[in-house]
């Protein structure tokens, strides 16, 4: 039978909670209340002869379902965006590398993921890639051009001629050149073109020399420590205020000890101005299991719980770590949805994907599209097009709407509004099915689940909202 | 007649292009834009005819006067500044608008004609009254910026002028005075002034211009949006439109709306009481603009995706109802006969002594 009346209920120790879907809204019942809700849940009690769900419809909420259709709300526009609006122009330089690092998801490690190779983008491919990328930009004030490998400034003349040719044929809009690089060739003459061009660089360091070394070596065994922090030096030293514009990133991992590397990273003075990134190896297609010890999961409880005294008030939130920073981000963006009580649409789609190219277009080496760097190029499901046949609109849109292949359970599904599901998410062959999608389903739903909890649990400490430019976001 | 370059190639060029101004002195014989910008500059020459190119010299070379449209798309001001510099040095005619002049700086010996054409303020008026304007006030109100709300003006104005109605126009938008119309005074922006001077700043410019220059009916545009959005812009609280409103008793309002293909006829409503109660002005007629607006929230800001003909006709609800006319700026003949609807109702009016 449909669902007509859809919410979930939860307790914290000191509260029952009903999250209401057609509001998106949160909000405490006295316990005799929630308790009748939990019985509707269960399917013991009709929603119809609940008196309590007749007193909370009369007050706007608990309405009944009015989704009639999964599908994405950017899906009509979507030929505006790829006419006028795309985004990050991602340009695949090479497919090689250096460094082959233990647990690189192109080291053969992964199912469907391509793997290092002696490929090389043609100036012509990147000069058309850029020329695409030119025309259908109009409505954008500001281009972001990044580079990507393999280790990018393997083909450092190729991303100089970009730079010259993206320069001189633009004149109005602010131009913004990114790279993440291992680090290794960052050499001064490097340096000072990337400082003089003003890009956002992201190195790659996991730690100390025996955390980073650990994974992260050259093709002789030979670890990239030692290379990368005499760059960092040279760095500091010729263009100090360049350590400002460097992103560290760091990937967290088996190996590493990550307590260590946090202690490295606080002390070392050459990184004192730097951003910190931690991102976690993916396990996602991995062959084999991925296993953190327990001190590893420790530190990150630990971090987690400096985070939630913050959002209490009951530490300083200069005193969170950088681990912490994403989960933050996380969190504000999921309060700040329950903060708008905006009632559900008929025609609506969970969010996730992002809308192709208007965020983000990867060109590869040899031309073909994809919405961003993340995703397995060996798949066809996720390629959009390429340089000859441009943005294929079809394949965009279904990668947009992704929620169509679970439509009949997004429809009365609880988390419809808090699920942030892509598709780089499923491990699927071929084609994604609604079996290969449903497996997701039940991370999404305990993570929505947690967070929600966690924040009935901060607010009854007193977190409230903070405003945009508030220290405590 | 002078060989006129505009730049860039933006909407605003665009109203130029589209409504060419009764220009006495002028012919528009160049357009120029930034150079990342060729395609938009290959189709404006392919529909108007007009060469365009986005050498700055080459596009010089063919011209007596260059008009710098305002930088509503945001860009940098690296070219606006090179092309000033290249055209004062060849003593080419410039002409800004108030708006741009002051987000260039200071120019250095470079002389430049302001698009700019206030009303003077009488001598002799009572410096607290607020004189009743007994001359037909229509409103031109919107949602925000860059919601075709000039557009609609020079379509009224065209309308009235046609019914053989001598209109008086007074614009927000710094391309008024290339239509004849008259700008809004720089002191409804000024932060030295209170509410109070800006009202009787601007009701005593009419007033004067009432008696001074008889017209039949008076249209203003009220610049940027009536009421926050959401609460991510706030729209300067529309300060300037409620200055207005307390300046002029406006008669009736057209408003324009940002593209929105899920609008329903109680979001006209809402909108109509909004204007009622805030501003006293009855909404008679509606305009859907060709924007859509979007919140980014990396940008933390709001996006304007400029639609086509084709896609906004595609997407607008056929189900809408409206208490009132409701066309798409596209429709000519739909915006014409919504304000043939705003002029019967003032033509309705008794002539009351």
């Amino acid at each position: 039978m449909a669902k007509d009346i859809i919410f979930k209920t939860f307790r914290t120790k000191l509260n029952g909670y009903v999250y209401d879907r057609h509001t998106h809204s949160v909000f405490a019942l006295p316990d005799a209340e929630f308790e009748e809700l939990q019985r509707v849940e269960r399917g013991e009690l009709l929603p119809e002869d609940s008196i309590v769900i007749a007193m909370l419809q009369e007050q706007g909420v608990l309405q009944k379902n009015v989704v009639t259709e999964i599908k994405h709300p950017s899906t009509d526009y979507l030929s505006h965006y790829i006419a006028h609006r795309l985004g990050q122009l991602i340009l695949q330089v090479t497919q090689q590398c250096n460094l082959r690092c233990g647990y690189c998801c192109y080291g053969g490690g992964y199912t469907h993921m391509r793997v290092h190779a002696n490929q090389w983008m043609e100036w012509e491919t990147a000069k058309r890639a850029i020329d695409f990328y030119l025309e259908r930009t109009d409505e954008r004030d500001t281009l972001t051009i990044s580079f990507y490998g393999g280790e990018p400034l393997l083909a450092f003349p190729l991303i100089k001629q970009c730079v010259s040719y993206i320069t001189e044929h633009v004149e109005g809009k602010e131009i913004h050149f990114s790279m993440t690089t291992n680090g290794t060739l960052l050499t001064p003459e490097v340096v000072d073109y990337l400082y003089e061009h003003h890009f956002h660089l992201s190195i790659s360091l996991d730690g100390t020399k025996e955390d980073h070394d650990v994974n992260r070596k050259f093709r002789s065994g030979q670890g990239s420590f030692d290379t990368i922090m005499n760059h960092i030096r040279e760095i500091k030293e010729a263009h100090p205020d360049f350590m400002k514009d460097i992103a560290i990133m760091t990937t967290i991992n088996p190996k590493m000890d990550l307590g260590c590397a946090m202690d490295y990273f606080e002390a070392n003075e050459y990184l004192a101005d730097s951003r910190f990134v931690y991102n976690s190896v993916a396990t996602k297609g991995a062959k084999e299991t991925i296993n953190y010890d327990e001190p590893s999961k420790l530190l990150r409880r630990y971090e987690y719980l400096k985070l939630l005294l913050a959002h209490a008030n009951m530490l300083d939130i200069e005193c969170t770590s950088a681990l912490m920073q994403s989960t933050r981000a996380h969190r504000m963006q999921v309060y700040q949805g329950l903060y708008q009580h905006t009632p559900l649409p008929s025609v609506i789609s969970h969010g996730g994907p992002c809308v192709p190219g208007n965020k983000r277009l990867f060109v590869s080496v040899d031309g073909a599209f994809f919405p961003c760097e993340k995703v397995s190029e060996t798949s066809e499901y996720f390629c959009i097009g390429s340089l000859d046949e441009g943005i294929d609109e079809e394949k965009a849109a279904r990668l947009l709407n992704c929620g169509q292949i679970t439509a009949d359970e997004c429809k009365e599904c609880w988390n419809l509004r808090g699920c942030m599901m892509c598709m780089n998410q499923v491990d699927f062959e071929g084609m994604p099915c609604k079996a290969d999608k449903c497996k997701v389903c039940a991370d999404e739903k305990f993570r929505e689940l947690s967070d929600l909890r966690e924040i009935c649990v901060l607010h009854e400490f007193g977190y409230d909202l903070p405003q945009e430019g508030d220290d405590r976001t | 007649m002078k060989k006129l370059t505009l730049f860039p190639c933006n909407a605003d060029a665009k109203i130029l292009l589209d409504y060419p101004p009764a220009f006495k002195d002028y012919e528009i014989t160049a357009l120029s834009d930034f150079a990342e910008h060729s395609a938009r500059l290959d189709a404006w020459e392919k529909r108007y005819g007009i060469y365009a190119d986005a050498d700055a010299d080459r596009v010089l070379e063919r011209s007596d006067a260059l008009l710098l449209c305002d930088n509503i798309e945001n860009l940098r001001f690296d070219k606006y500044k090179r092309l000033i510099e290249k055209a004062a040095k060849a003593k080419k005619e410039i002409l800004l608008t108030p708006r741009l002049a002051r987000e260039l700086g200071e120019l250095p010996s470079v002389k430049t004609n302001l698009l700019y054409r206030p009303y003077p303020i009488g001598k002799g008026l009572s410096p607290q009254k607020v004189y009743q304007i007994t001359v037909p006030v229509i409103a031109v109100m919107g949602m925000g910026e860059n919601c075709d709300k000039f557009e609609t003006m020079l379509i009224i104005k065209d309308v009235l002028e046609k019914k053989g109605y001598a209109p008086v126009c007074l614009a927000a938008n710094s391309l008024g005075p290339l239509f004849g119309m008259y700008s809004l005074p720089l002191e409804l922006n000024s932060e030295q002034l209170s509410m109070e001077q800006k009202v009787l700043i601007l009701n005593h410019m009419v007033h004067q211009l009432c008696k001074e220059s008889p017209s039949d009916v008076i249209v203003v545009e009220l610049p940027g949006g009536i009421g926050k959005i959401g609460d991510k812009e706030y729209n300067h609280f529309s300060e300037i439109s409620l200055a207005i409103a307390g300046a002029l008793s406006v008669d009736v309002g057209i408003m324009n709306l940002y593209f929105n293909d899920r609008l329903t006829s109680e979001d006209l409503e809402q909108f109509r009481l909004l204007c009622r109660w805030k501003y006293e002005i009855e909404v008679e007629a509606f305009v859907l603009s060709r924007q859509k607006i979007e919140y980014d929230d990396e940008q933390l800001r709001f996006e304007y995706l400029h639609l086509s003909d084709e896609l906004r006709k595609k997407l607008l609800p056929s189900y809408l109802s409206s208490p009132c006319p409701i066309a798409d700026i596209g429709d000519k003949a739909g915006v014409r006969e919504a304000i043939a609807h705003l002029i019967a109702i003032l033509e309705g009016n008794l002539a009351a002594v």
